[in-house]
């Protein structure tokens, strides 16, 4: 098999899972919940970037829970087609990635058209303008996508348990949006006598979710509300290399569950 | 040809498969029985590489280990059938299709249980005896050298069953390696050539059907499998 | 401290047209001699030309006109204008680049121990300070457009200077560049109406031990902070704007040992701190409209007796912030648009009380690293737990009576 062949095989396995994804209820479920909360947000405030930090919480708290609740899901409920798929004479490797891809593409569609479509309508004449004020969001928001679900995938293959899995899923959630923060509040409300902002730039690289929270306030202006930290911040952020400490932390992010998974899948009976 | 050398699996502990030694030779039809848990469907699986086994497992004198282009002379029919929600009978074929590099298709099975007319449905919308059947034609659909069937006939009509077995025994006369399970034994003990019993991840008896009646002096493979396990202990 | 006998001889000869019969004086050469040589009260015009000045003495009542703006130049070392007598009226005159002097507080014009002088139309661009009061009383700033462009405050001065002073009004002016844009020091019931003041290294408009004054109607856009009034009592700020005023520590308007005080009918919008209190007491801020702050009111404990009516606070990230567990200010009929009451009997104001102080907004004010974790999830949930069992926001900051509406037809 020759790498087009195999590219041709993603392709195929990818675009056919897509079709059956996009017309699936949860995604079209998913699609409506970024219309209607890009919608009201718009109409709130006339002000872009307002909707923006509104848009923000509903970002950063639904895209991660359903992308590791679907794809657990997803490869629970089809554990028979991909058995079937693996019978045939194709690779592992790219059937995972088939998976994957078969996953967050519909999830992203759904996520970009339900952002997007809602400033459309608002004011097509502003929209570059506009969109420009959504893309840090919207940017983060495919990242975060390509980090849950992979962790799906990983937590899918590793447990053949669905309850198990189901709970580990949610534990990651809570543990990456909720715990860690606390944790995080906790360490600099004990350590508040010490010069924290470099503690607090190192805490907030190693979670994707602050680190998406931030990328996205940071564009937004409102970082000069955290004021020297935010200096700091502002400083280490947002010039080149922030910026690709920031996405190379998020790639990170991206790579170390899907190559987990691969390993695992690779060696996995089924 | 199948082979199987000192073939050991074990799952958390316990042993699914124990030291199989054994060789599917080509052009043989092999009936794979044996109670539940037996071993049977590790077994299957081993062959298509869905489970990594110890020893050597060689499919037409190659090892299967770490390659995957051997599984383009397999056509499988798993037991439980399933495909994303709202693909389509079509869809599926296509999708089979590009997964393959062997592009000569023999679709008699699919006209004579008439899939062609269902191509627009979702599979999700079919019966479960129609989904069998679109199961059993994929396995046919690439003309494959060796046929593997997990419970064929199960959720099949008599009719339909019919046509399968008579599929089957088409294909054995034109050449081709056959491996079947099925709990009912009358439906392959007339048309099998080799039965495999296999007993608690153990090969239990390998040989000719005609063999075993024969042995044990019965007319019925049930009556001659419950005979030869009840000599063996 | 003044200049004013060491000022040495202009470079150019002299050359003056004089002509008696109206008492007005036109001329285009030596400015300092022609002073002198004018009656009190003649009108002296200037035309159009580059006068190199170094503290060209005003010492008699006199009108200097300037015809098409000529440029009076302090050459980056001198002062320029000094004006020594009473009831002088300068305007029409571009001043510039008067030098940089932490002597003597070098500046465009200087008025020192007058009265009733006038300083009008005029263009100051690049001065060190651009108009300096001292000890003077009754006049009239109006119309200048002050410019400065120094990048650090401390090579920098004041726009507008005021120091001792009494009676003056400053008004329609634009000032841009400067380190505070206007500054009162020891300053009694002077006006400060309708100037604009932008971009300063400091602050727009500074206050300092200076009472009874009011400002109104006036623009305070990009300083540090818009205004800082301290040490002061009864200023009266009314109708003034202060926009974004947006940066690591920003004010729109910062308060320092200020009482009896009302600011009304302002608008803060855009600033990091809307209003921030500290030691203020027996203020009243009233119709004040607080929009998109990143704090609108940051309250230190030291501030009491102060009364918050009928103010509009809409999309603030805090409205507001307190270092304190006790409150001792009035919060009463504020529109919140965080409220989420309801109004069963209509009477437009809502039936639950409102809490303006979110957890986040004590706990970031205690450690402000932990701003870090600005809209997270945890601290929206931290948040909403603190509103329904509050234990860490101060209990007695509440607005019983919260508007449903901003505007309030009944004032």
């Amino acid at each position: 098999m020759d790498q087009n062949e195999k590219l041709k095989m993603l392709f195929k396995i990818s675009l056919f899972q897509t079709k059956s994804n996009i017309s699936s209820k949860w995604i079209v479920f998913y699609f409506i919940f970024f219309f209607a909360a890009s919608y009201v947000s718009l109409s709130f405030t006339h002000e872009t970037s307002k909707a923006a930090v509104n848009l923000m919480n509903a970002v950063l708290f639904i895209v991660p829970l359903a992308s590791l609740l679907y794809g657990t899901i997803y490869f629970y409920n089809n554990i028979d087609y991909i058995i079937f798929i693996l019978s045939f004479p194709v690779k592992r490797p790219v059937i995972y990635i088939s998976l994957f891809s078969g996953l967050l593409i519909p999830m992203a569609i759904g996520f970009l058209t339900g952002i997007i479509l809602p400033v459309l309508l608002f004011n097509a004449n502003s929209f570059l303008s506009d969109f420009y004020v959504f893309l840090p969001l919207i940017i983060t928001g495919i990242y975060l996508h390509l980090i849950f679900i992979s962790f799906a995938l990983l937590i899918a293959v590793i447990n053949e348990n669905k309850l198990l899995g189901f709970g580990l899923s949610i534990f990651i959630w809570l543990l990456l949006s909720v715990i860690y923060d606390g944790i995080f509040l906790i360490a600099l409300n004990s350590f508040a006598d010490y010069p924290l902002e470099y503690f607090s730039i190192i805490l907030s690289v190693l979670n994707p979710i602050d680190l998406s929270r931030i990328f996205i306030t940071i564009n937004l202006d409102l970082v000069t509300l955290m004021g020297y930290t935010g200096a700091v911040f502002h400083n280490f952020f947002s010039n080149i290399i922030g910026c690709l400490i920031i996405f190379t932390s998020l790639t990170i992010w991206v790579l170390i569950p899907l190559f987990l998974g691969i390993r695992f899948f690779n060696k996995k009976d089924f | 040809m199948i082979k199987f050398e000192n073939i050991s699996k074990s799952f958390s502990g316990l042993k699914a498969l124990d030291d199989i030694n054994l060789i599917l030779k080509p052009k043989t039809f092999n009936l794979l029985v044996g109670p539940n848990a037996s071993g049977k469907s590790t077994l299957i699986k081993s062959i298509l590489g869905l489970v990594n086994v110890n020893g050597n497992l060689s499919v037409e004198n190659k090892n299967i280990r770490n390659t995957f282009e051997y599984r383009n002379k397999i056509g499988y029919m798993p037991q439980s059938f399933s495909f994303p929600a709202n693909l389509t009978v079509n869809e599926i074929l296509e999708l089979v299709k590009s997964l393959r590099s062997n592009k000569i298709y023999d679709e008699e099975i699919l006209y004579k249980f008439q899939i062609d007319k269902i191509g627009s449905k979702k599979l999700i919308n079919l019966s479960g005896g129609t989904k069998q059947k679109v199961n059993a034609a994929i396995a046919f659909l690439f003309d494959p050298e060796i046929l593997i069937l997990d419970e064929p006939t199960a959720g099949l009509d008599m009719i339909s069953s019919n046509i399968l077995k008579e599929k089957l025994i088409g294909e054995n006369q034109k050449g081709k390696t056959i491996l079947v399970t099925s709990h009912v034994f009358s439906e392959f003990e007339s048309i099998a050539e080799n039965i495999i019993l296999l007993s608690e991840g153990k090969l239990n008896h390998f040989g000719l059907i005609k063999d075993l009646l024969n042995l044990t002096n019965e007319t019925k493979l049930e009556k001659a499998l419950a005979k030869w396990i009840k000599m063996k202990n | 401290m003044l200049n004013l006998h060491g000022s040495k001889f202009l470079i150019f000869f002299l050359f003056c047209y004089v002509s008696f019969s109206a008492k007005t004086v036109k001329t285009n050469k030596d400015l300092q001699n022609c002073i002198f040589s004018a009656q009190p009260f003649d009108t002296l015009i200037i035309t159009k030309g580059f006068y190199i000045c170094d503290s060209l003495l005003v010492n008699k009542p006199l009108t200097i006109i300037g015809e098409n703006y000529p440029t009076f130049s302090g050459n980056n070392k001198n002062q320029i204008l000094v004006i020594s007598a009473n009831q002088v009226s300068v305007s029409k005159i571009k001043f510039a680049n008067s030098g940089v002097s932490f002597l003597h507080d070098n500046s465009a014009i200087k008025l020192d121990g007058v009265k009733d002088c006038k300083i009008t139309e005029n263009i100051f661009d690049d001065n060190f300070f651009s108009i300096y009061l001292a000890k003077s009383q009754n006049c009239l700033i109006e119309h200048n457009r002050i410019i400065a462009y120094n990048k650090r405050q401390t090579l920098s001065g004041n726009g507008i200077h005021l120091w001792y002073c009494r009676n003056i009004t400053i008004k329609n002016n634009f000032i841009q560049g400067h380190r505070d844009g206007i500054y009162l020091e020891f300053v009694r019931n002077s006006k400060i109406i309708s100037n604009r003041s932008k971009n300063n290294l400091r602050y727009g408009l500074h206050f300092m031990f200076s009472d009874s004054c009011e400002y109104m109607k006036n623009i305070f856009e990009k300083n540090i902070a818009g205004v800082a009034v301290m040490y002061s009592k009864k200023v009266e700020m009314t109708e003034n704007q202060f926009l974004n005023n947006w940066g690591s520590s920003s004010y729109g308007l910062l308060l320092k040992d200020i009482s009896e005080s009302n600011i009304r009918m302002n608008v803060f919008k855009k600033n990091t701190n809307g209003i921030y209190f500290e030691a203020c007491g027996k203020t009243n801020i009233v119709q004040n409209k607080f929009i998109e702050n990143g704090w609108a009111l940051r309250l230190m404990a030291n501030s009491m007796d102060n009364v918050f009516r009928f103010n509009s606070f809409s999309s603030n990230t805090f409205d507001i912030s307190t270092n304190s567990k006790n409150n001792y200010n009035l919060f009463e009929n504020n529109y919140w648009s965080e409220y989420s009451g309801y109004d069963l009997n209509k009477d437009g104001i809502g039936d639950i009380p409102f809490r303006p102080v979110k957890l986040f907004s004590v706990v970031s004010e205690k450690n402000r690293p932990t701003l870090i974790l600005l809209n997270s999830i945890l601290i929206k949930i931290l948040d909403i737990a603190e509103k329904i069992f509050p234990s860490i926001t101060p209990e007695n900051l509440i607005d019983n009576k919260p508007l449903m509406r901003p505007t309030y037809d009944k004032v």
